[in-house]
């Protein structure tokens, strides 16, 4: 079998193209997200400051506090020194934002979080209306953030992260968006037109003892080659991380969310990923039965993927399967993990039956 | 002695019938010449015998087996078109693969490529080959197995003259060789120096014959005289 693997693999020049647009993805990939990891600061820096300097206003215009406050106006002068704390805290957490003093920003901004449910509970209202979020949320933020800070992790503000391993796992997640996986296979596919169907299959058949190794192999290979692209994507997009993300520390066990780590999200996206390889490479031999003209097959396979990208979320099979895989804890339809098991069902048995019949062009 | 065995063999592409109800037993060893006109069908049975398609009804059998891969790996050597080719891979590449797959040495590949006078450009790619070339290659890997049935598919098609030449003296050296050849093809002049045994596709049967004078006055007696019936 490892000859029938050598006669697919000697093709240097593909492997290289390959590779190339691999690289170019994880740049991309790690390109946008510096990108948008710098407006979310920005913006995030400037809302901080805002709110400094509204606090500040407010607190230089409060009157001096009394030596004896009366009772019932205790809870005002708790709030003010509590907003005089938050000036400080959203300041500092400001300045280290600006700076990317990561470590820094999540010290002030989990301080500035304790700051912020201590003014709720001692003037409810106020916290609130300072982050335009809920209790529980604000709570759960806190929570998250004294976690992170105390393990000597940085917080990922929103989903951007620069940290070598976040923007590996956001780039395997882009690599797992259905219409990638079926964009890249097509592309390998095409350019590899005798993994699926030429003459040179009629010759692999009668060349090879047992025909279904002909099948492992294609399979195989066509896996393989989809593996290897979103290998070097991802490695590339975590050597751009360790160039532009170094004041961020983030482990695989960084809080995603409640439920969720990051290293069980990498683990999850890793038990995705090969049996969506799996499938889209049988989605393009499934091709190579439906549709005879190459032109046809590539057409019908950019309707699948442009279809996978573009239906809503619970009409998406795909996109369904992917939420299921990498969120477990949520509730959500498993019909489509049945879809996707039918159609892999059938795939397989177009494959075997197509072992049984060649295919190709006919001099005769 | 290898036995190959059609019986009330049809076969049709989409209700297009190429066989209907073909039954035919070869057991002499020699070369046989398929004849008939383009797109009557001489590939098709090429392919039903190696089981890369399947007959509507009747029994293909090879040696009374029915053709499952392993059996036709084992039995038949099929000298496909040279469109089959890897054109990245050399010659070489292509005769180390099927002698690896066969068990075949280092040594059966040299006496093929002289056989088939290969040497000045086995190293290439086959992609920047000629097509005598590349079918002279084609060839040589179906001679490699060294198996009790050949099928050639049209190897004189489009050939030079030294080709030509080369393929013609295999040709009458197989005649002794003790397999059954199969050899489709339209060159009747050429088929005519090598065998007076023919296979002869007529309609939707198949004609086995031992035709003594020219073959293309029979093969103008069989088809244009039908054509004009």
């Amino acid at each position: 079998m490892l000859d029938l693997w050598w006669c697919r693999l000697r093709r240097s020049r593909l492997l290289v193209a390959l590779a190339a647009v691999a690289m170019l993805l994880g740049s991309g990939v790690a390109g946008v997200t510096y990108w948008r990891k710098a407006q979310e600061e920005q913006a995030l820096a400037a809302r901080l400051n805002r709110q400094v300097e509204d606090l500040a206003q407010e607190v230089a215009q409060a009157p001096a506090k009394p030596k004896q406050p009366k009772a019932a106006e205790r809870p005002y002068w708790q709030a003010l020194a509590l907003k005089k704390r938050l000036v400080t805290d959203q300041h500092h957490a400001a300045s280290a934002l600006e700076v990317r003093d990561y470590r820094g920003f999540t010290r002030n901004y989990a301080a500035a979080l304790t700051t912020t449910l201590a003014l709720e509970k001692v003037q409810p209202g106020s916290g609130l209306a300072l982050t335009q979020t809920t209790l529980a949320a604000l709570k759960s933020r806190r929570r998250r953030a004294l976690k992170v800070a105390a393990s000597g992790q940085t917080l990922i503000w929103s989903t951007w992260s620069l940290a070598p391993r976040a923007l590996a796992a956001r780039c395997l997640a882009f690599l797992a968006w259905a219409p990638v996986v079926v964009f890249v296979a097509i592309g390998a596919g095409a350019l590899w037109r005798e993994l699926f169907d030429t003459p040179a299959w009629r010759f692999q058949l009668l060349t090879t003892r047992r025909r279904l190794h002909l099948q492992a192999v294609d399979l195989g290979v066509g896996v393989s080659l989809l593996t290897g692209f979103a290998a070097v994507a991802v490695g590339v997009a975590a050597l751009w991380g360790l160039v532009l993300g170094g004041g961020e520390v983030v482990s695989w066990r960084y809080p995603l969310s409640n439920d969720l780590t990051l290293g069980h999200q990498w683990l999850t996206q890793l038990a995705y990923w090969l049996p969506l390889a799996v499938l889209a490479v049988s989605w393009c031999q499934l091709g190579t039965l439906a549709v005879r003209q190459l032109s046809g097959r590539l057409a019908l396979l950019l309707a699948v993927a442009a279809a996978a990208g573009v239906v809503p979320g619970d009409a998406n099979p795909l996109g369904q399967l992917q939420g299921i895989v990498l969120a477990p804890a949520r509730t959500a339809a498993r019909w489509p993990v049945v879809v996707l098991l039918g159609l892999a069902a059938l795939v397989a048995a177009g494959s075997l039956w197509r072992l049984r019949t060649a295919r190709g062009s006919r001099t005769a | 002695m290898t036995e190959i065995s059609l019986y009330q063999m049809s076969f049709a592409y989409r209700h297009h019938p190429v066989y209907e109800k073909a039954s035919l037993t070869l057991t002499q060893p020699g070369v046989y010449g398929l004849v008939g006109p383009n797109g009557s069908g001489k590939s098709t049975l090429f392919d039903l015998l190696c089981g890369l398609l399947r007959p509507q009804t009747g029994t293909i059998t090879l040696d009374g087996a029915a053709p499952s891969a392993g059996v036709v790996f084992n039995t038949i050597a099929y000298g496909q078109d040279a469109g089959v080719l890897y054109p990245r891979l050399s010659g070489a590449d292509h005769l180390r693969f099927v002698a690896k797959q066969h068990g075949r040495d280092a040594a059966a590949i040299a006496a093929v490529s002289a056989q088939l006078d290969l040497a000045a450009f086995v190293a290439q790619p086959v992609g920047s080959l000629s097509m005598g070339q590349k079918q002279r290659v084609a060839i040589a890997l179906a001679l490699l197995p060294q198996t009790p049935v050949l099928l050639l598919d049209e190897p004189l098609n489009g050939l030079d003259p030294d080709s030509v030449i080369i393929i013609r003296k295999l040709l009458v050296g197989l005649q002794d060789s003790g397999r059954i050849v199969l050899v489709s093809s339209h060159n009747l002049a050429e088929l005519e120096k090598v065998t007076n045994h023919y296979l002869f596709k007529v309609g939707t049967a198949l004609q086995e014959e031992v035709v003594t004078t020219a073959a293309e006055a029979r093969y103008e007696e069989l088809f244009h005289r039908a054509a004009t019936e």
